[in-house]
C-alpha cells in the first residue's frame, strides 16, 4: 500500500492560538483513517489545510507524492481569463498609444506602440502581483484539489439552501458540458443527455441516502441529520480518491448510520481513501483501519482501534476512564 | 521695495485638501457610525446631507421655499404664523431627539447616565427645546440660524430611518445586500422628497458676508492670500488680500532659521512630554492628541512672540495659499465638532456603550448595554453631523443642487472604508481622500475639476486592490 | 397622440429596461453579484452604438467626438455598431470583473458605483470623445429613412410585413399556449386558421409550437407583403392583425383570472374602479391645490380600505395581489376604450366616437398625420393611415428582447446556471465541489454587462439623443426594482418586472398633465417617492419577488 496524503509539521496559528501545532500523520490509500481527540484539537482545522480552504503557517501536506501548492497552481481557465485580460489591456495601450505616436512619424509611432506593448506586459505582471496580494497567500484554490481528487465535507454543514436536494447532487459531478458557457448554446444535446446521466446518478444516491422523498424540497428545510447525508452523497457523487469527513453521521439515526458504514466499507474496497473526524467511538472504531488521535494541535499517537483503546495517553487525553 | 509675485502651488492644493477633507470627514463619521455599530452601509448618507442643506433654506430663504412662502412676508422676512412654525419644529425636533433615545423614558432623564428625578429631566429638555426654538425664531434669517434649524430637524428625522425601515429588516435578519438595497431605496425617497418641495431649480442660501471684526469689516468668502517664504536667513510669512485692484498687506511674520529650529525643538520635545504624560491614560486626551495639542500650541505661541519681521526680496522658495476666513472658519468648526464627538465617545455612559457595541454588539447586549439606545444615538449622530456638512457645503458652493450630498458620497465612503470602517479611522480617511481629490486635480495636468470625485475614488480602488479587506485600522 | 401610441411607446421603453434588467439579473439574480455600477455599461453600449452611426465630427457645427463611422459602408451600421457596443461592454465588464470580483459584496457594490461613476464624468468632461456636456445628436435610428412608408414599393412593403411577422408570431405563440387552457372560445379553430392550416400537426414536424408560430408569422408577412404589393390594401392588414392582437390579449386576461369568483371579480372591478374616481379630482378640480388635496385624500382612503380588507377578510387576503391585477386591468381598459371618447360623447358626435374607438382598436396602424393613405369609411369619415416608425421600431425591440432572452435562458437554464445559482448561495460549497468561482463571477459580469449594453444601444436608438445624464445611478436603481418586483433569479419576472414599472411610469406620466407646467418637477419628483417606497414595501414583504425565484430542477434533461 502507499501513503497517498502525507502531512508533516502542519501548524496554524490564529492570533494567539495554536490551532495545528506540528501534525506529522500519512493516509494510505484505500483505507478509512479515523481522526479523533477532544475539541478544538485541531481536527476541523487540519482539514481545512489539507483541503486548501486554508494556508498552513508552516510544515507540508503531500497528495500523492505531490506538494499542495503546486497543485493549486491557477486552472486553465484562470489562466485563460487573466491572458486574455492583459492582451486586451496591452492591445489597448498599445493602439491608443500607436495611433497618438504616429502624428510623430512612423519611427515615433512604433516606438510608442512598443511602449505600450511593454506597458501592457508590465501591467499584466502587476496584475499576478496584485492578485496574489489579493489572495493574502500564495495559492488558495480548494477548487484544484477537488479535481485532482481531493474533497472535503464540513462539520458545520454547509448545503446550498435555497436550491433543492436533488440539484444539490447535481452540481457536484466533475467536468460536466454544460457548465461550460458556451456548450449551453453549442452543444444543447450533449448537455442534454449528460443532464439525464446526472440526474439519474443522483436520484440513485438520494434513495442510498434515504432521502429519496425530500428531493425537490429546498435544501434549506432539511433537517440537521438530512443536511449531513446531503453533504456526504455531494461528495460521492464527484467520485474522488480521498475523501475527508468532517464528523459525517453526527445527528444521524443508528439504522442509517450503520447503512452508510456499510456503504463506506464497500468504497473502500472498490479503492476510495477516506479520512473521518468523529467523536462517537464505536463507528469510528469499527469502521478505521488505522486511527489518529490529536490533542492541543499535535499527533498523539496512531495505530489501529484495538491499541488505540488500550493506550494510556489517549485515554486520559480523550477517552476517558469508563 | 517691491513685492515679488507668488504664485500658488502645492501648499495651496494641501490646504483647499484640508477644507474639503473637513467637510467629507463631517460626513463621513456618521457614515462610519451607522456602517459600525448600524451594520448598515448607508448609501442614503449622501442624501441626509442635502436633506440638510434645504432644510436650512427654511429659515435662511423662508420665502422661497413652496408652500411656506404663505407664512412669509417677503424672500426673506417671516410673519407671525412662520415663527411659530419654526419655533414648533425646533421646539419637536429637540424633544424628538430625546425621544428617540428611548421614548417617554428618555423624556425623563433615562439617557442621562445619573438618576435624576424625572421632573427636572423634563423641565431640563422642555427648557432646551425652547431655547433652540427662540434661538432659530430670532436668529431668522441669519445663517447660523438657519444651521441650528437644520441641524436639529435632520438630527430628529434621520433616526426614523432606523426605526421605520433599517431596524424592520434587520429583524427579518435581512443580508447585507438588502440592507444595501434597502438605503438606495431610503436614498431615492429622501433625494426626490426634498425634489418634490423644491422643484428643480438651484437654489442658494443668502448670507452676509461681511462681519466686524477687529474694528473694521471682514468678509468671511473674501480670500486672503498666505505667501511663504523660505529664504536664506530664515522663513516668512505675509498675508495679504486685494483689495480695490491693489494688493495690500495685512501680516507679516518673519523667522530667522534659530527661532525657526529653537520653536521646532520646542515643540518636538513638548510634544513628547504631553504623549508620555498622557500615553496609557484612558481619559478624554490621550497620548496622541495631547502630543498634538501641545505641538500646535508651541507653534502658536512661538510663532507669535517672534513674528516681526519683514519679507524678503528674493526667496529659494515661495509660495501662496488663497484661504478665505470662511474655509478655516470650516476647518475649525470640523475641528470642534470632533472633540465634541471625542467627548462624548470617550467620556460620557453613552460613548462608552457606543464603543463597547462597535466592538461586539452581542457581548455589550450581554453585559446589559441598551444597544437599541446606542443605535438611535448613532443615527441622531449620523443626522447632526450630515445636516452640519450638508449646510456647510451648500455655503462653500454657494449654490444647493439636488445631488449635492450624493456626489459627495463616494468620497464619504473612500474614507470610511480607508479607515477600516471606524470613526477615528474615518476622519483620517477622509482627509486623506480630501487631500488626495485636490493634490490630484492640482498635480495631474490636463485633469479637470470634474475627476475630483473619480480621483478620490481611484485612492479606494487602489487601496482595495491591494488589500481587499479594506484597512483594519485604528487599534 | 392617440391612446395606442402612448402604449406603443410604453412597450419600447418596456423592452429596452427588460433587457438592462435581464442584464442586471444575470449579475444579481443568478450569481449574487450587486453591480451597482450597471448603468455604466449601458452608457458606454449608448455611446458606442451611436458613435458608429455618426457622422464624422465637424468643428464648425460645433461636434467634436472621437470617430464617427456613419459614412463608412458596413461598419457605419446599427447593425456593426450594436454588435461591437455590446462586445465591448461584455469585455469591460471582465476587465472591471477582475480585480474587483473578490471584494465583499458591500465593498463591491460601492466599488462599481464608482466605477460607472468614473465613466459618466469621462464622457462628461472629455470633450474630445463625445461632445463632452453637450447632447450627442444627429443621428436616425436604423431605417427611419424608409417611413412613412410607400406601400405599392417593394421596400414599403418589405418594412410593413416585418412587423406584421413579429407581431404575429408572438400572438400565434401566444395562442399556441392559451388553447391548452379549457376555453369556451373554439380556440382551436381560430389556431388552424392564423396557422394557414399547419395547427397542431405541424409542431411535431417543425420542432416546437414556437418554430410554428414564426412560420405562420412568416407567411402572413408574405401575404400581406403581397397585398400591399398588389392593392395597397394597409388598413385591411393593419385592421386583421389588430384584431388578432386583440383577441389574444382578451383570451388571456380572461384565462388568467377564469379562477374567479363573482364576488372577487366585482373587489377587482371595484379597486379599479375607485382608482379611477381617486384620480377624479385632477381633471376636474378647478384649483390645483383642491385637486391635489382631493387625489391624495381619496387615494389614501382607497389604500385604507384595501389594506383594511386584506387584513379583516382571509378570502380578501387570499387574492390580494389579483384583485390589484384586475383593478389595474380594469382601469387600464377604461382608460384605452372608454376615457378617449368622453369628449365627442359629450358633444354628441357619433362619427366622432366611432372614429376615436376605431383608431384605438386598429392599434397597429397610425391615423391622421399627414402622410399616408386616405380612406373613407361610412360613419366614421376619412381617415389617414401609415404604418409608423415607432411600431417598426417596436418589432425590432421585440425581435431583440425575445432573441436575447432566448439565448439568456438557454444559458442559465443548464449546469452552467446551476453553478451561478450555487455561487450566490454559498461559495465554499462550489469551490469544495471543484469548481471555480472566479471563472464563473467573471462570464456572469461579462453576459449582464453586455446585456447593459446592448440596451443602450436600444436606448440610443429610442432616444436620438444621448447627454451624459444617461448614466445617472438612477438608470440602475431602477433595474434593480424591476429585477426585485418580478423576482430575482426569474428572468420571465424580470420582463414583468419592466412591464409594470413602465406601466406605473406611464400611468403617472400621464396624471402628471394635469398639473400647471411649473409643477411637473415636482409631480415628477414625487411619483420617484412613491416608487422608493413602492421598493422598500417588495423588498420587506416580498423579497423575492411576485413571481418568486425560479424552480429549476425540472429543467433540461428531465425526461
Ligand atoms: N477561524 C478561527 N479563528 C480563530 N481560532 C480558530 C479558528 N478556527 C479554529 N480556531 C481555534 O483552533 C482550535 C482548533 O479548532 P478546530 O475547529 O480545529 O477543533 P476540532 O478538533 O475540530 O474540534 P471539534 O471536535 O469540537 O470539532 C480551537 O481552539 C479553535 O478555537
Ligand atoms: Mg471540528
Amino acid at each position: 500500500m502507499t501513503t497517498v496524503l502525507e502531512v508533516e509539521g502542519l501548524e496554524k496559528h490564529y492570533g494567539g492560538i495554536t490551532a495545528v501545532d506540528g501534525a506529522t500523520f500519512g493516509i494510505e490509500e484505500g483505507s478509512i483513517t479515523g481522526l479523533i481527540g477532544p475539541n478544538g484539537a485541531g481536527k476541523t482545522t487540519t482539514f481545512n489545510l489539507i483541503s486548501g480552504f486554508e494556508e498552513p503557517d508552516g510544515g507540508t501536506v503531500r497528495f500523492r507524492g505531490e506538494d499542495l501548492q503546486d497543485l493549486m497552481e491557477p486552472s486553465r481557465d484562470e489562466r485563460v481569463i487573466w491572458g486574455g485580460a492583459s492582451a486586451i489591456t496591452a492591445g489597448t495601450i498599445g493602439g491608443i498609444a500607436g495611433v497618438a505616436g504616429l502624428g510623430l512619424g512612423t519611427v515615433g509611432g512604433l516606438g510608442t506602440l512598443a511602449v505600450g506593448a511593454g506597458l501592457g506586459a508590465g501591467f499584466y505582471a502587476g496584475q499576478e502581483r496584485v492578485r496574489q496580494a489579493r489572495e493574502g497567500h500564495t495559492n488558495s484554490r480548494p477548487y484544484m484539489l477537488a479535481r485532482e481528487g481531493l474533497v472535503r465535507t464540513f462539520q458545520i454543514t454547509r448545503e446550498l439552501t435555497e436550491m433543492t436536494v436533488l440539484e444539490n447532487l447535481m452540481l457536484a459531478p466533475q467536468g460536466q458540458a454544460g457548465e461550460n458557457l458556451a456548450n449551453t448554446w453549442l452543444r444543447r444535446d450533449l448537455m442534454e443527455r449528460e443532464e439525464a446521466e446526472v440526474r439519474e446518478q443522483a436520484r440513485e444516491m438520494l434513495e442510498l441516502l434515504e432521502l429519496d422523498h425530500v428531493s425537490d424540497e429546498r435544501a434549506g428545510n432539511l433537517s440537521g441529520g438530512q443536511r449531513k447525508l446531503l453533504e456526504l452523497g455531494r461528495v460521492l457523487m464527484i467520485e474522488p480518491e480521498v475523501i475527508l469527513l468532517d464528523e459525517p453521521v453526527a445527528g444521524v439515526n443508528p439504522s442509517l448510520t450503520r447503512k452508510l458504514m456499510d456503504r463506506i466499507e464497500t468504497l473502500r474496497d472498490e479503492g476510495y481513501t477516506f479520512c473521518i473526524v468523529e467523536h462517537d467511538m464505536e463507528v469510528i472504531m469499527n469502521l478505521s483501519d488505522t486511527i489518529i488521535v490529536m490533542s492541543e494541535g499535535d499527533v498523539l499517537v496512531e495505530g489501529e482501534p484495538e491499541a488505540i483503546q488500550e493506550d494510556e495517553a489517549v485515554i486520559d487525553a480523550y477517552l476517558g476512564v469508563d | 521695495m517691491a513685492y515679488m509675485a507668488v504664485e500658488t502651488g502645492l501648499l495651496n492644493a494641501i490646504s483647499n485638501g484640508i477644507v474639503t477633507g473637513s467637510i467629507v470627514a463631517l460626513g463621513a463619521i456618521g457614515l462610519a457610525l451607522v456602517y459600525d455599530i448600524g451594520d448598515v452601509p448607508n448609501f442614503a448618507h449622501g442624501d441626509l446631507l442635502t436633506l440638510g442643506a434645504y432644510t436650512a433654506l427654511l429659515v435662511n430663504k423662508p420665502g422661497t421655499v413652496p408652500g411656506f412662502g404663505a407664512l412669509a412676508t417677503d424672500t426673506r422676512g417671516i410673519g407671525i404664523g412662520g415663527m411659530a412654525f419654526l419655533f414648533a419644529v425646533s421646539f419637536v425636533g429637540v424633544l424628538g431627539i430625546v425621544y428617540h433615545l428611548g421614548g417617554r423614558r428618555a423624556l425623563k432623564g433615562g439617557w442621562w447616565g445619573i438618576d435624576a428625578p424625572p421632573s427636572v429631566a423634563v423641565a431640563v429638555h422642555v427648557l432646551a427645546a425652547a431655547v433652540v426654538g427662540v434661538l432659530v425664531v430670532t436668529g431668522t434669517p441669519s445663517f447660523l440660524a438657519a444651521l441650528l434649524f437644520a441641524v436639529v430637524v435632520v438630527g430628529a428625522l434621520v433616526p426614523l430611518m432606523e426605526s421605520l425601515v433599517f431596524r424592520k429588516f434587520r429583524a427579518k435578519d435581512a443580508s447585507v445586500a438588502m440592507l444595501l438595497i434597502a438605503s438606495l431605496a431610503v436614498a431615492f425617497i429622501v433625494r426626490f422628497g426634498v425634489q418634490t418641495i423644491f422643484g428643480g431649480e438651484i437654489r442658494s442660501y443668502q448670507v452676509d458676508t461681511t462681519i466686524p471684526f477687529a474694528g473694521g469689516q471682514l468678509d468671511i468668502t473674501f480670500a486672503k492670500f498666505f505667501d511663504f517664504f523660505v529664504a536664506g536667513n530664515g522663513f516668512s510669512l505675509a498675508i495679504r488680500e486685494t483689495r480695490g485692484g491693489n494688493e495690500i498687506p495685512l501680516a507679516t511674520f518673519s523667522y530667522s532659521w534659530i527661532e525657526v529650529v529653537a520653536v521646532v525643538a520646542i515643540a518636538a520635545i513638548l510634544g513628547v512630554a504631553a504623549y508620555r504624560w498622557r500615553t496609557d491614560t484612558a481619559g478624554v486626551i490621550g497620548g496622541r492628541l495631547a502630543a498634538a495639542l501641545a505641538v500646535v500650541a508651541t507653534v502658536v505661541v512661538g510663532g507669535t512672540a517672534l513674528a516681526p519681521g519683514a519679507v524678503p526680496e528674493t526667496a529659494w522658495y515661495a509660495t501662496r495659499v488663497r484661504a478665505s476666513p470662511l474655509r478655516i472658519g470650516i476647518i475649525l468648526t470640523a475641528l470642534v465638532m470632533m472633540g465634541l464627538l471625542h467627548y462624548l465617545l470617550r467620556a460620557t455612559t453613552l460613548g462608552k456603550a457606543m464603543r463597547a457595541t462597535s466592538d461586539n454588539r452581542d457581548l455589550a447586549m450581554v453585559r446589559g448595554i441598551n444597544t437599541r439606545r446606542v443605535m438611535m444615538t448613532v443615527w441622531i449622530i449620523a443626522g447632526l453631523f450630515g445636516a452640519l456638512a450638508g449646510v456647510l457645503l451648500g455655503f462653500l458652493f454657494s449654490n444647493l443642487s439636488i445631488n449635492l450630498g450624493f456626489n459627495l458620497l463616494l468620497p464619504m465612503f473612500a474614507g470610511v472604508i480607508l479607515g477600516g470602517i471606524n470613526v477615528y479611522g474615518a476622519i483620517l480617511g477622509s482627509y486623506a481622500v480630501g487631500l488626495a481629490m485636490e493634490v490630484g486635480i492640482f498635480a495631474i495636468p490636463g485633469l479637470s475639476a470634474t475627476y475630483r470625485i473619480p480621483v478620490a475614488f481611484v485612492v479606494l480602488l487602489v487601496v482595495l486592490l491591494v488589500k481587499p479587506e479594506g484597512i483594519v485600522g485604528g487599534n | 397622440m392617440a391612446v395606442s401610441d402612448v402604449v406603443v411607446s410604453f412597450a419600447l421603453l418596456v423592452a429596452i429596461y427588460g433587457v438592462l434588467s435581464l442584464g442586471l439579473n444575470v449579475k444579481f439574480g443568478h450569481t449574487g453579484l450587486l453591480d451597482f455600477g450597471h448603468v455604466g455599461f449601458f452608457l458606454v453600449g449608448a455611446y458606442t452604438s451611436a458613435l458608429f452611426v455618426l457622422p464624422p465630427d465637424d468643428p464648425a457645427d460645433f461636434t467634436n467626438y472621437v470617430i464617427g463611422f456613419g459614412e463608412i459602408p458596413l461598419v457605419g451600421t446599427w447593425a456593426f455598431g450594436i454588435i461591437v457596443a455590446t462586445i465591448l461592454t461584455g469585455v469591460i465588464g471582465g476587465l472591471v470583473a477582475l480585480p474587483t470580483i473578490r471584494l465583499r459584496e458591500d465593498y463591491l457594490a460601492i466599488t462599481l458605483l464608482g466605477i460607472s461613476v468614473i465613466f459618466q464624468r469621462v464622457v462628461q468632461s472629455e470633450s474630445w470623445l463625445a461632445n463632452g456636456p453637450d447632447a450627442l445628436r444627429g443621428y436616425s435610428p436604423p431605417f427611419q429613412g424608409l417611413f412613412p412608408i410607400e406601400p405599392g414599393t417593394l421596400v414599403g412593403a418589405v418594412a410593413f410585413s416585418v412587423v406584421v411577422f413579429v407581431v404575429w408570431a408572438v400572438a400565434t405563440a401566444a395562442l399556441s399556449l392559451q388553447r391548452e387552457n379549457d376555453s369556451r372560445l373554439p380556440l382551436d379553430r381560430i389556431y388552424a386558421v392564423t396557422t394557414f392550416g399547419l395547427g397542431t400537426r405541424a409542431a411535431g414536424v417543425l420542432g416546437s409550437r414556437f418554430a410554428v408560430a414564426g412560420v405562420a408569422g412568416l407567411i402572413a408577412a408574405v401575404i400581406s407583403a403581397a397585398l400591399l404589393l398588389a392593392a395597397s390594401l394597409v388598413l385591411l392588414v393593419g385592421a386583421l392583425v389588430s384584431v388578432y392582437g386583440w383577441l389574444v390579449v382578451l383570451v388571456a386576461i380572461g384565462q388568467h383570472y377564469a379562477d374567479l369568483d363573482r364576488r372577487e371579480l366585482a373587489l377587482g372591478v371595484g379597486f379599479g374602479t375607485g382608482l379611477l374616481v381617486a384620480l377624479l379630482p385632477l381633471p376636474i378640480a378647478d384649483r390645483i391645490s383642491v385637486s391635489i388635496v382631493g387625489t391624495l385624500a381619496l387615494l389614501g382612503a382607497l389604500v385604507y380600505a384595501y389594506y383594511h380588507a386584506i387584513t379583516s377578510y382571509e378570502w380578501v387576503a387570499d387574492v390580494k395581489l389579483t384583485v390589484v391585477g384586475l383593478g389595474a386591468v380594469w382601469f387600464v381598459g377604461i382608460w384605452y376604450v372608454l376615457l378617449p371618447i368622453l369628449g365627442p360623447l359629450g358633444s354628441g358626435s357619433l362619427s366622432g366616437v366611432l372614429g376615436t374607438l376605431f383608431r384605438n382598436v386598429v392599434w397597429f396602424l397610425q391615423f391622421g398625420s399627414s402622410a399616408g393613405i386616405g380612406y373613407s369609411i361610412a360613419v366614421i369619415g376619412d381617415v389617414t393611415v401609415q404604418l409608423d416608425y415607432s411600431r417598426f421600431q417596436l418589432a425590432l425591440f421585440l425581435l431583440s428582447l425575445g432573441a436575447l432572452y432566448t439565448v439568456l435562458e438557454a444559458a442559465v437554464q443548464s449546469p452552467f446556471g446551476r453553478v451561478l445559482r450555487a455561487i450566490r448561495n454559498d461559495e465554499a460549497v462550489v469551490k469544495s465541489l471543484g469548481k471555480d468561482p472566479f471563472v464563473y463571477k467573471v462570464q456572469s459580469m461579462v453576459i449582464g454587462s453586455a446585456l447593459g449594453g446592448f440596451a443602450g444601444a436600444m436606448w440610443a436608438m429610442y432616444s436620438q439623443g444621448l447627454t451624459f445624464r444617461t448614466g445617472a445611478p438612477e438608470t440602475t436603481f431602477i433595474a434593480l426594482l424591476i429585477v426585485f418586483v418580478g423576482g430575482v433569479g426569474n428572468n420571465k419576472g424580470v420582463l414583468l418586472g419592466a412591464v409594470l414599472y413602465w406601466g406605473f411610469q406611464q400611468a403617472t406620466t400621464q396624471l402628471a398633465g394635469f398639473f400647471p407646467p411649473a409643477l411637473r418637477v415636482n409631480v415628477l419628483a414625487f411619483r420617484l417617492v412613491v416608487v422608493g417606497v413602492l421598493f422598500l414595501i417588495v423588498l420587506y414583504y416580498m423579497p423575492d419577488g411576485l413571481l418568486g425565484r425560479e424552480e429549476y430542477s425540472s429543467g433540461v434533461g428531465d425526461s
